[in-house]
C-alpha cells in the first residue's frame, strides 16, 4: 500500500480497538512477567484503575489528602547558594581542595569597585568614598569585619624610626586632603598590594570581603545595592561583584522565573491540551494531577532534608511540562473510547486505561531512566533533580493510572465526543510527515545518515563552560559590575594554589622559595592573569619595611639577587610578621609553615583559562615538586574548574548509559533487539541535533542547560516506544509490514504530536526566563522534542522498511 | 583585627610567677615556695558561702590586690608553647622568660631557645610604666638582618605573640591600672574553684583601638591571687560565644606565690596554644644583674645562641649561661 492508499484503507477505529484488545488480553508485545513469583505488573496497574473508577471520589480524597500533608514539608526545603554544594561532599576530586580551604579559612567574597575612569580614585572624593564603603561593610551583618580590605585598610608593616607597626595603607587617623590622598597613591605604588586592590593605572579600586557562609545571602545583597546606590549618587560608579553577590542575584533570579514561569507553563499546557482534545476536562485532569505529584516530590525533599539548588530551582516547571506526556496519551485513548463506544463512562475509562497501562508503564520507566541518568554526573544539583524528578515522574505515573481515570470520570461523562477535529488535524499531519519514509525509505535514510554525519561533526566542537556570573541576567547590576571590575582590576575568578612542601617548616626554605617564584613568574605572565600573591610577597614586603625600602624595588633586588634571604631570615621574617599580624598569616602559611597559599586573579576566567593557569602550574611547579613538594588548586576557582569537567564526564556517561539501559529495556519488551535501536535512533539523532546547535551558535553546555539530555531522552523516547509497539502488534498479527507501520503511525500520530506539542510549548515559557541558562535550557528541550517527534516519524518507518527490504 | 587577651595576661602572669626553682642558689623563699607546692582540689574549694551581691568587694580593691601580689621578682621560667590546629600540635616552641620588678614598673623578657632559627629572637615587655596606653611597651629583638631592637607599635599589642593566640597583653604580670575599666560581675565557680568574675572593658578610643574585644570576663580566685580564666567577647559579655577564652588547667602554689602550670588559649576557629611550664625559678638575686633594658636584648640573644637551646633545655633546666 503506497501513496495515500495506506490512509484511505485504513480503519483508525478498528486499529486502536486491536490494540486495546491485544494489550488488555496480555497477548501483545508488553506482555512482562516477573520470573519466580508469577506477578505481573500490568496486572496490578488493571487492578488499580479499577478501583480508582469505581470510587472516584475516594480516589480524590486520598490523593488531597496526602498532598495536603506533603505541602507541610514543602517549606523545609532549602535552597543551596553556595558554589561549593555543587559537588558532593566527599567527592574525590575536591577532598584535598576542600581542605585546603579549611586550612587556609576560605570563605565566598564580596567585591565592591569604586571606579573613576576619567580623574582616577587618587582623589580625596573617590577614597573617601572607599573608606565609606569600607566602614559599611564592616557593620553588615554576615560580613567577617576583620576580612574587609581596601586599598585603605591593606595592612601595611612599615618601620617609623625604631617602631614597627602595621599601619593601615590609607594611614590610622586624619582627614582624606589632596596632601594624604598623594601620599596614598604614593604609598600604594610602591606596595605589594598594587594591581591587587587597586589598579596600576589608578583608574579603579576594590573593597573585598568575606561572607560568613551561613549569612542571608540576598538580604546582603539588597545591602551591597543600596551602599552601591547611594555611593553612585554620591559621584563615582560603584560596582558588586563577587561570589557571594552573584549567588544571591542567581536565586533571586531563579526564585522569580519560579513564581512567574510556573503559571505560565500552566497556562501554556492547559491552553495546548483543550486546543487539542477540545475539552477542558484533560486540561484540568492532567494539570491536577501534575501539580499534585510536584507537591508530593517537594514534600519528600523537604521531610528528607534535601536542598534545591539555584541551577535547578525551575524542576517544578520542568516536571509539570514533562509530566503531561503520559496523560496525554492515557487521555487520547480515553477520549477515542468515549467518542466511539456507548455505555457506562465509567467502564470505558476502565477499559481505555487499562489498555494503556503497558505502554504507560514502559515509557515512564524510560524517562526516569532518562532523568535518573542525570545522578551519574556526580554534580549534586543535577543528582537531585535526577532522583527526586523521576520520583516525580513515579508520582504521575501512579496518578496516571488512579487520580486521571477517578477525575475522567467524574468531569468527562457530559462532552464523551467532543475534540476529534482537533485529532483529526493531528492525524492528517502526522501521515503527511511519514509519506515519503513509507515511499522511499531508503532514500529518506540516506538524508538521515548524512545528518547524522553532519551533525556529529559539528557536535565535536561543543565546549562546555559555567560560572556564576555567566549565569547571571545580562543586564543585571552585578553582571555588568563583574565585567567593569574584571576589565578595571586584576580579575574577579580566584585560583588558589595550596603548595605542600611536605615536611615543617619546608614552605620557608630558600630553594622552596625560588621554586614558588619561577611559578607565580609563569603564571602571571599570562594575559588574562592580573595578579598573583604569595606569603614570599608579605615576606619579601616586611623585608623591604626592614630595609627602608619600596616594595617592588626590594623584590627586584632579591630577583636580581643582590639581597639575600637564608633560612633564618625567612623564619624570622616570618616571626615579625606573626608579631604584628597573626590572624592575616594564618590565611597565608599555616602554623607549621609546610603549606602555604598562592592566589592567583584571573579576569573573565572561564573553563579554557582556568585550564591554561592549571597547565602552567603544572609545567612551571616542577621545581617545587623535586624539592619533594606538591601543589593543591582550590577556592572558587578550581571548583568551577572541577565542576566543569565532572560536567563533561557525566554527560557523556549519563548520555550513554540512558541511551544503553533504555535500548535493553525495549529489546526485552519488544522482543527484538532491532526494534530497540530503531525506537532508540531518534532521541539519540535528536540529541546529536541539540549539540551540533550548540556549538554551531557557540554556546557552551552548562549545568543548568546540561538537563535537557536527561529530559529529551526520557520524554524523546516515548514517541518511537509508542510507534514501535504499536507496529510490533500489528506485526504479531500477521499484518504486513508496511500496512503494520502505516496502522502504527495512524494510531500513534495524534497522541505524539499533541505531547510533543504541549511539552514544548510549556517549557518555551522558561524562555521568559531571567536565568539564561533556563533560556537554554527551554530552547533546547523544545528543539530536541520537534526534531524527535519529527525523526520518529520520518527515521522509524524508514529503518522499518529498510531493514525487512534488507 | 587584633585581639587582646587581658585574661591571660593573669593565667600566663601566674605561670611567670609561680615557678618552683630548679637551678641556680636557692633562696630561702624559694625554697620554702617549693616546699609548698601544692594543688588545689574541689574540697578545698568548697564550704565557702556564696556572698550577696551587697557583700561583693570593690573591684579596684580586687586588681589592686592581684597587681600587689608577689610575683616572686626577680624570676624566670622556661615554657614550652604549643601552636594547635584543630587539636594538632603544629608549632613548638620553647621559651625562657625572665622578670623583675621595680619601684617603676614591672619588665620581663621573652628569649626564644627553639626553634634554632628562631633561637636568640627575644622580646621586652614593660608594663606599668608611664607610657599610654595601657602603660605598656614592647620591644623585640630579631638577630637577622640589621640587628635591631625594634619597638611593636601599640597598635599591635593584641596580635599574637610568636604567632601564637596569647597576646603581647596576656604576658602581662598585671592587670593594666589604666586605661581598663573593671567591675564586679559576680561569682561563679570555674575548675572547682569559686572565682570573682571581674568585667574589664577599654576605657577610652585609644586603649579600644587596641583590643580586638569589647568586653573581658577574668576568673579571679577568691582564695587566691590568680586567674583561673579569661573569655573575651566581640560586644557584652556572655552576648554571643567568646571570641576567644583562656582556661587554666593546673594551678600550683609555692610559698606566697601562685601560678598556673597549664594554661591553654582557645579561639572560635579551631586554633589553640597550650603553655605548659618546663621549670622555673623566682626571688632570684642573681638576675638583679640583668637590666632588662632593650638595649640589652641583642646581648642577651647572643648568649642565648652560644649557649645553645637544646644545650639549656637539655642540661640543668636552668638559666646557666644566659646571664652576663
Amino acid at each position: 500500500m503506497g501513496g495515500d492508499g495506506w490512509r484511505r484503507g485504513l480503519r483508525r477505529r478498528e486499529v486502536i480497538r486491536l490494540e486495546a484488545a491485544e494489550i488488555s488480553s496480555g497477548a501483545g508485545p508488553y506482555n512482562m512477567r516477573i520470573p519466580g513469583c508469577g506477578f505481573e505488573p500490568a496486572r496490578l496497574g488493571r487492578a488499580i484503575v479499577g478501583q480508582s473508577c469505581r470510587r472516584p471520589r475516594l480516589i480524590l480524597c486520598a490523593a488531597a489528602a496526602i498532598t495536603a500533608a506533603a505541602a507541610l514539608f514543602v517549606p523545609r526545603v532549602t535552597l543551596q547558594l553556595d558554589g561549593r554544594s555543587l559537588v558532593p561532599a566527599g567527592d574525590p576530586s575536591l577532598a584535598e581542595s576542600d581542605s585546603a580551604s579549611r586550612r587556609f579559612e576560605l570563605r565566598d567574597t564580596v567585591l565592591l569597585g569604586v571606579a573613576d575612569e576619567a580623574h582616577g580614585i587618587y582623589s580625596p572624593a573617590a577614597l573617601g568614598t572607599i573608606y565609606r564603603i569600607g566602614r559599611e561593610l564592616q557593620r553588615t551583618r554576615g560580613i567577617v569585619p576583620d576580612s574587609v580590605i581596601s586599598i585603605l585598610t591593606a595592612p601595611r608593616v612599615r618601620l617609623s624610626g625604631e617602631v614597627i607597626e602595621t599601619t593601615p595603607l590609607g594611614g590610622s587617623k586624619g582627614a582624606l586632603d589632596e596632601a594624604a590622598a598623594r601620599r596614598i597613591r604614593r604609598e600604594a605604588e610602591a606596595s605589594v598590594w598594587n594591581g591587587m586592590l587597586v589598579a596600576r593605572d589608578g583608574r579603579a579600586a576594590a573593597i573585598a570581603a568575606e561572607v560568613e557562609p551561613e549569612a542571608d545571602r540576598a538580604a546582603l545583597l539588597a545591602n551591597f545595592r543600596e551602599i552601591a546606590r547611594r555611593e553612585t549618587l554620591a559621584g563615582h560608579t560603584v560596582y558588586v561583584s563577587g561570589a557571594a553577590a552573584a549567588q544571591a542575584v542567581l536565586g533571586n533570579s531563579a526564585a522569580r522565573d519560579l513564581l512567574r514561569e510556573l503559571p505560565l507553563v500552566i497556562l501554556a499546557l492547559g491552553g495546548v491540551l483543550m486546543l487539542a482534545f477540545r475539552h477542558p476536562a484533560p486540561a484540568i485532569i492532567s494539570l491536577s494531577e501534575i501539580l499534585m505529584s510536584v507537591l508530593w516530590t517537594a514534600g519528600l525533599m523537604g521531610l528528607t532534608g534535601q536542598s534545591i539548588f539555584v541551577t535547578t530551582l525551575v524542576l517544578p516547571v520542568i516536571l509539570v511540562a514533562v509530566g503531561v506526556s503520559d496523560d496525554v496519551y492515557a487521555l487520547c485513548h480515553c477520549f477515542e473510547g468515549l467518542s466511539h463506544s456507548t455505555g457506562p463512562v465509567r467502564d470505558i475509562v476502565d477499559k481505555e486505561f487499562r489498555a494503556v497501562a503497558r505502554p504507560i508503564g514502559v515509557t515512564a520507566a524510560s524517562t526516569i531512566i532518562g532523568l535518573l541518568s542525570m545522578a551519574l554526573t556526580g554534580l549534586e544539583p543535577l543528582r537531585v533533580f535526577g532522583i527526586f524528578g523521576s520520583l516525580a515522574i513515579a508520582f504521575s505515573t501512579l496518578f496516571t493510572f488512579t487520580l486521571v481515570p477517578a477525575m475522567t470520570v467524574l468531569l468527562v461523562a457530559p462532552a464523551r465526543a467532543a475534540g476529534r477535529g482537533a485529532r483529526g488535524f493531528l492525524s492528517g499531519a502526522a501521515g503527511a510527515l511519514t509519506r515519503p519514509s513509507l515511499s522511499g525509505p531508503r532514500r529518506v535514510l540516506a538524508i538521515g545518515i548524512a545528518g547524522v554525519l553532519i551533525a556529529a561533526a559539528a557536535a565535536f566542537r561543543i565546549t562546555v563552560d559555567d560560572s556564576w556570573t555567566k549565569n547571571l541576567p545580562p543586564d543585571s547590576d552585578v553582571a555588568r559590575g563583574d565585567a567593569s571590575l574584571n576589565r578595571l582590576l586584576a580579575g574577579t575568578t580566584r585560583l588558589e594554589l595550596m603548595v605542600d612542601s611536605g615536611r615543617p617548616n619546608g614552605i620557608l626554605e630558600p630553594r622552596m622559595m625560588q621554586a614558588a617564584s619561577l611559578l607565580t613568574t609563569a603564571v602571571s605572565r599570562l594575559p588574562f592573569v592580573g595578579a598573583v600573591h604569595s606569603i614570599y610577597d608579605s615576606i619579601l614586603d616586611v623585608n623591604a619595611a626592614l630595609h627602608g625600602q619600596a616594595y617592588g624595588a626590594f623584590r627586584e633586588r632579591v630577583v636580581a639577587g643582590a639581597v639575600h634571604l637564608g633560612p633564618a631570615a625567612l623564619d624570622q621574617t616570618v616571626l615579625l610578621i606573626s608579631s604584628v599580624k597573626r590572624a592575616a598569616l594564618r590565611k597565608e602559611i599555616d602554623d607549621d609553615r609546610q603549606r602555604t597559599r598562592i592566589t592567583v586573579f584571573i579576569r573573565s576566567a572561564d573553563y579554557n583559562r582556568l585550564a591554561e593557569v592549571l597547565h602552567t602550574v603544572a609545567a612551571a611547579g616542577g621545581g617545587i615538586a623535586r624539592l619533594g613538594g606538591r601543589i593543591v588548586p582550590f577556592g572558587d576557582g578550581w571548583i568551577s574548574y572541577t565542576t566543569v569537567r565532572l560536567l563533561v564526564r557525566g554527560q557523556v556517561w549519563s548520555i550513554g548509559v540512558a541511551l544503553l539501559t533504555d535500548l535493553v529495556l525495549l529489546s526485552l519488551l519488544l522482543k527484538s533487539p532491532r526494534l530497540g535501536l530503531i525506537a532508540i535512533a531518534p532521541v539519540a539523532f535528536s540529541v546529536l541535533i541539540v549539540f551540533a546547535a550548540l556549538a554551531a551558535a557557540r554556546v557552551p553546555l552548562g549545568i543548568a542547560n546540561s538537563m535537557f539530555a536527561g529530559i529529551a531522552i526520557g520524554i524523546g523516547l516515548d514517541f518511537s516506544i509508542h510507534l514501535t509497539s504499536a507496529y510490533r502488534q500489528h506485526a504479531a498479527a500477521r499484518l504486513p509490514s508496511r500496512e503494520s507501520l502505516a496502522r502504527a503511525i495512524a494510531g500513534t500520530g495524534p497522541a505524539i504530536l499533541t505531547s510533543a506539542g504541549a511539552i514544548a510549548f510549556g517549557f518555551s515559557a522558561l524562555c521568559a526566563s531571567d536565568v539564561l541558562p533556563n533560556v537554554q535550557l527551554a530552547l533546547m528541550v523544545c528543539l530536541s522534542l520537534i526534531v524527535c517527534a519529527v525523526s520518529t516519524r520520518v527515521f522509524v518507518p524508514s529503518l522499518v522498511l529498510a531493514g525487512r527490504s534488507a | 583585627m587584633m585581639s587582646m587577651g587581658l585574661a591571660a595576661v593573669l593565667g600566663i602572669s601566674a605561670v611567670l610567677t609561680g615557678c618552683a626553682s630548679s637551678a641556680a642558689r636557692p633562696t630561702p623563699a624559694a625554697a620554702a615556695g617549693r616546699a609548698a607546692a601544692r594543688t588545689i582540689s574541689l574540697e578545698e574549694a568548697g564550704g565557702e558561702p556564696r556572698p550577696s551581691a551587697a557583700a561583693w568587694p570593690d573591684a579596684a580593691a580586687l586588681i589592686r590586690q592581684y597587681n600587689d601580689r608577689d610575683l616572686g621578682s626577680p624570676g624566670w621560667r622556661r615554657v614550652s608553647l604549643e601552636i594547635l590546629t584543630r587539636g594538632e600540635v603544629k608549632r613548638r616552641f620553647v621559651v625562657l622568660t625572665l622578670w623583675k620588678r621595680s619601684r617603676r614598673d614591672v619588665r620581663s623578657v621573652f628569649a626564644l631557645e627553639e626553634p634554632d632559627a628562631l633561637s636568640g629572637a627575644n622580646y621586652l615587655l614593660d608594663e606599668a610604666g608611664a607610657f599610654e596606653p595601657l602603660g605598656m611597651r614592647v620591644h623585640l629583638f630579631l638577630p637577622l638582618g640589621d640587628r635591631r631592637v625594634l619597638q611593636i607599635a601599640p597598635a599591635n599589642f593584641d596580635e599574637g605573640l610568636l604567632g601564637s593566640d596569647f597576646t603581647y597583653l596576656d604576658e602581662r604580670l598585671q592587670f593594666p591600672s589604666r586605661g581598663m575599666s573593671y567591675s564586679v560581675a559576680g561569682t561563679s565557680v570555674l575548675q572547682h574553684e569559686r572565682v570573682w568574675v571581674i568585667e574589664a572593658r577599654p576605657s577610652s578610643a585609644a586603649e579600644r583601638a587596641i583590643c580586638s574585644w569589647a568586653t573581658a570576663r577574668f576568673f579571679l580566685s577568691r582564695r587566691a591571687p590568680v586567674v583561673l580564666g579569661a573569655d573575651y567577647y566581640a560586644g557584652d559579655a556572655g552576648s554571643r560565644r567568646p571570641v576567644r577564652r583562656m582556661r587554666v588547667e593546673g594551678v600550683r602554689q609555692f610559698g606566697p606565690v601562685w601560678m598556673g602550670s597549664k594554661m591553654t588559649m582557645s579561639d572560635e576557629s579551631g586554633h589553640a596554644s597550650v603553655l605548659t611550664l618546663a621549670a622555673s625559678g623566682f626571688h632570684k638575686r642573681e638576675l638583679e644583674t640583668l637590666r632588662f633594658s632593650n638595649e640589652e636584648l641583642e646581648a642577651l640573644s647572643d648568649r642565648i645562641r652560644a649557649r645553645g637551646a637544646r644545650a639549656s633545655a637539655a642540661s640543668d633546666g636552668g638559666i646557666g649561661g644566659v646571664l652576663p
